[in-house]
């Protein structure tokens, strides 16, 4: 990494003590962390600052998560930016809506913070976006 | 219960053969001709008494059995589910059910039993959807409540992982901690208390479910038609005093060339006749026709429902559109709820209504004298008084039949009254009952602590030929128990020492009272906890425990 600059994580999350223990996690990893706080307000990051994952809460305020994916993948200059979906514990269909729409890999809440930061870096890994079905 | 016997013919030769008797030994047995046994096996001689008996006796069989009582029964129970309005299409006749359990007795059970599990399953669509209509409000908690445990986890783990951190980061995440695990608590407590009985958000599924909404969500009070009531009152009758039929009827010829007649109102065809009407117009000749069974107050609020109605046609429009109906049928009941609206306003003027309750402390039956209007109309009236500056005490309204079938209800926020299926059979509104015409007032404890008055009573609003059954209906008040100092029912309620409230829920479905003596149906638990949690509430004694 050291010729390299680290990669940008953008964390969408309107819940502020969510962002603040996730922002320690991944800057403590190294990496460059972004906020956003509700659906406009991601959509405006991802288009200014072009991070290379988005960790998108499924509810938020002013555009779901769900929205902002949608619009995401139908941008062509932010649509190839990795996108991890927070959803609910033992909610399949949101799951299924967030596949359908493109996610490329979603974590529960209640998640732990080292399942989240494995899936975070292991789609950071992965070259391009995978195919999704 | 009368039942039909069926066809012995088929039961008879059954059993003859099972004995391996033929015809002939038979007959000679029971004493009559072959042939003559062999128009019974056919079902072409009729068979009785005696000879029934020695044939019973000489096949061994029980006399029930050849009789064929149970036979009878399943052919009741077809044609019980030959009623059902499923099946409103097929001439489902008794014959063919005759047939069926004679020839194909196994298939004829199999269908009662479908339909009775078709039924059970029915009633327990009915009780979930009242659940689910919560849905929206269960799933936001849920989602708060998720990403507090996060937050509280992924700071835990932090706080184990990273033994190095700075004093005040620390200090910090531990304090955050802190404030998302009272919050949690707050949530989790509101959560389970709302699905322990209350109903905070509810969608409703039928056209009539939605105007109950559509009235409740406009606290059943329309200024402007409050207005417009005024503005026709005015325009009929100049005095105070009380609207009677003949100034009414004086209005309609005058102002509408309207006649007014009393007689038989025909079913209006296009209509489901869910209930009877009461009146028609026939413009060609131009008569309004009342329904000549209706008592005098009932007669006068049709009256004034006609000419409401014919006046104020572009308002009741106007403010149906304004609510979130989704559906024709939904707009249309809500234009015809909006007119009753006003007519009872008609009759009873906002300001004389709301003055003679507060003098006479509520008191139904006093202010229905006063007014010269019924039981029910006052009562429904008293739930609209919500004015800013006269806003009478809240209460909730409720109708139902004596089988238990609900046709109005007002809620209260703090009382949603059960959309489907009966309220808690221990209400003051199924006591009245049993007295009728008499106020039957209860004070009920919800399994909340929640304690509520209600004020109940049979009313019935036509006369009936002698002989004739009479409809009756039941209804009831409730408001909550603060309030029970601005009444006559709980002024004396608070005096009395030896009322003590009754143990009550909303609904059996929801009501978690595990000794209820009237309980009709199990509860259907919110949320299913594994065993071992129960037995960990079970034995926390710190008196925190959520339940």
């Amino acid at each position: 990494m050291a010729d390299k600059l680290p990669p940008t994580i953008l964390i969408a999350e309107d819940e502020p003590h969510i962002v603040e223990s996730l922002t320690f996690l991944f800057e403590q990893k190294g990496y460059s962390v972004l906020t956003a706080s509700d659906g406009a307000d991601t959509l405006r990051v991802l288009r200014s600052r072009r991070p290379d994952l988005v960790i998108l809460d499924v509810m938020m305020h002013h555009h779901t998560g769900f929205d902002v994916l949608r619009i995401l993948r139908s941008e062509p200059a932010i649509a190839a930016t990795k996108v991890l979906m927070l959803t609910a514990k033992g909610q399949n269909a949101e799951r299924r809506l967030a596949q359908d729409l493109g996610a490329d890999a979603f974590v529960a809440k209640p998640f732990s913070n080292r399942e989240l930061v494995a899936t975070a870096e292991a789609l950071l890994q992965t070259k391009t976006r995978p195919a999704t079905s | 219960m009368h039942v039909t016997r069926t066809p012995i013919g088929n039961r008879l030769r059954a059993a003859r053969r099972r004995k391996r008797l033929t015809q002939t030994r038979l007959a000679e047995l029971a004493g009559i001709s072959v042939s003559y046994l062999n128009l019974i096996e056919h079902d072409k001689r009729p068979i009785g008494g005696a000879l029934l008996g020695r044939l019973a006796r000489h096949l061994e069989i029980d006399l029930d059995q050849l009789v064929g009582v149970e036979d009878a029964r399943l052919v009741q129970q077809l044609m019980d589910l030959a009623g059902e309005p499923l099946f409103r299409d097929l001439p489902l006749a008794e014959k063919g059910a005759q047939t069926i359990v004679t020839r194909e007795p196994e298939w004829a059970r199999a269908v009662v039993r479908l339909h009775n599990a078709w039924h059970s399953a029915g009633e327990l669509v009915e009780a979930v959807t009242d659940q689910l209509n919560r849905d929206p409000y269960v799933a936001e908690t849920s989602h708060e409540i998720l990403s507090l445990i996060t937050s509280i986890r992924s700071f835990s783990e932090i706080l184990a992982e990273h033994s190095d951190l700075p004093q005040a980061q620390r200090s910090r995440f531990v304090s955050l901690m802190a404030k998302e695990s009272a919050k949690l608590a707050g949530s989790a407590t509101t959560l389970f208390s709302f699905m322990s009985d209350r109903e905070v958000e509810s969608r409703p599924s039928t056209p009539a479910g939605e105007v109950d909404d559509f009235m409740f969500d406009n606290e059943n009070y329309f200024p402007r038609l409050e207005e417009a009531a005024d503005a026709l009152r005015a325009r009929i009758a100049k005095s105070s005093t009380r609207l009677g039929e003949d100034a009414l009827i004086a209005h309609l010829r005058k102002r509408h060339s309207l006649k007014v007649a009393f007689g038989d109102v025909a079913p209006d065809p296009l209509e489901h006749p869910v209930s009877r009407r009461r009146q028609t117009i026939d413009n060609k000749r131009a008569t309004l026709t009342l329904d000549a069974t209706l008592t005098g107050p009932s007669a006068a609020f049709q009256l004034a429902l006609a000419a409401f109605r014919l006046e104020h046609s572009d308002l009741l429009q106007e403010t149906a559109n304004l609510g979130t109906l989704t559906t024709d049928d939904a707009r249309n009941r809500a234009v015809q709820a909006l007119a009753r609206y006003g007519a009872a306003a008609v009759l009873m003027p906002y300001d004389r209504i709301f003055a003679a309750a507060e003098a006479m402390h509520y008191d139904v039956q006093l202010i229905a004298s006063q007014l010269g209007a019924t039981f029910e109309q006052v009562c429904h009236r008293l739930t609209s008084l919500k004015r800013r500056d006269a806003q009478a005490i809240p209460l909730a309204f409720m109708r139902t039949d004596p089988a238990g079938n609900i046709s109005k209800r007002l809620n209260l926020p703090d009382l949603r009254l059960p959309r489907h299926g009966g309220a808690c059979p221990l209400w003051a509104i199924y006591r009245a009952f049993q007295m009728p015409g008499q106020i039957c007032r209860q004070l009920i404890e919800l399994p909340d602590g929640r304690r509520f008055v209600l004020v109940a009573r049979t009313v019935t609003r036509t006369a009936v030929a002698f002989g004739a059954p009479q409809p009756m209906h039941s209804v009831m008040l409730a408001f909550n128990a603060e309030f029970a100092h601005r009444t006559v029912y709980g002024e004396s309620l608070l005096r009395s020492s030896g009322d003590r409230p009754t143990p009550a829920g909303i609904t059996c479905r929801l009501c978690p009272r595990p000794d209820c003596s009237q309980r009709a149906f199990a509860r259907i638990a919110p949320q299913q906890r594994r065993n071992e949690d129960r037995e960990q509430l079970a034995l926390d004694t710190s008196g925190n425990t959520i339940l």
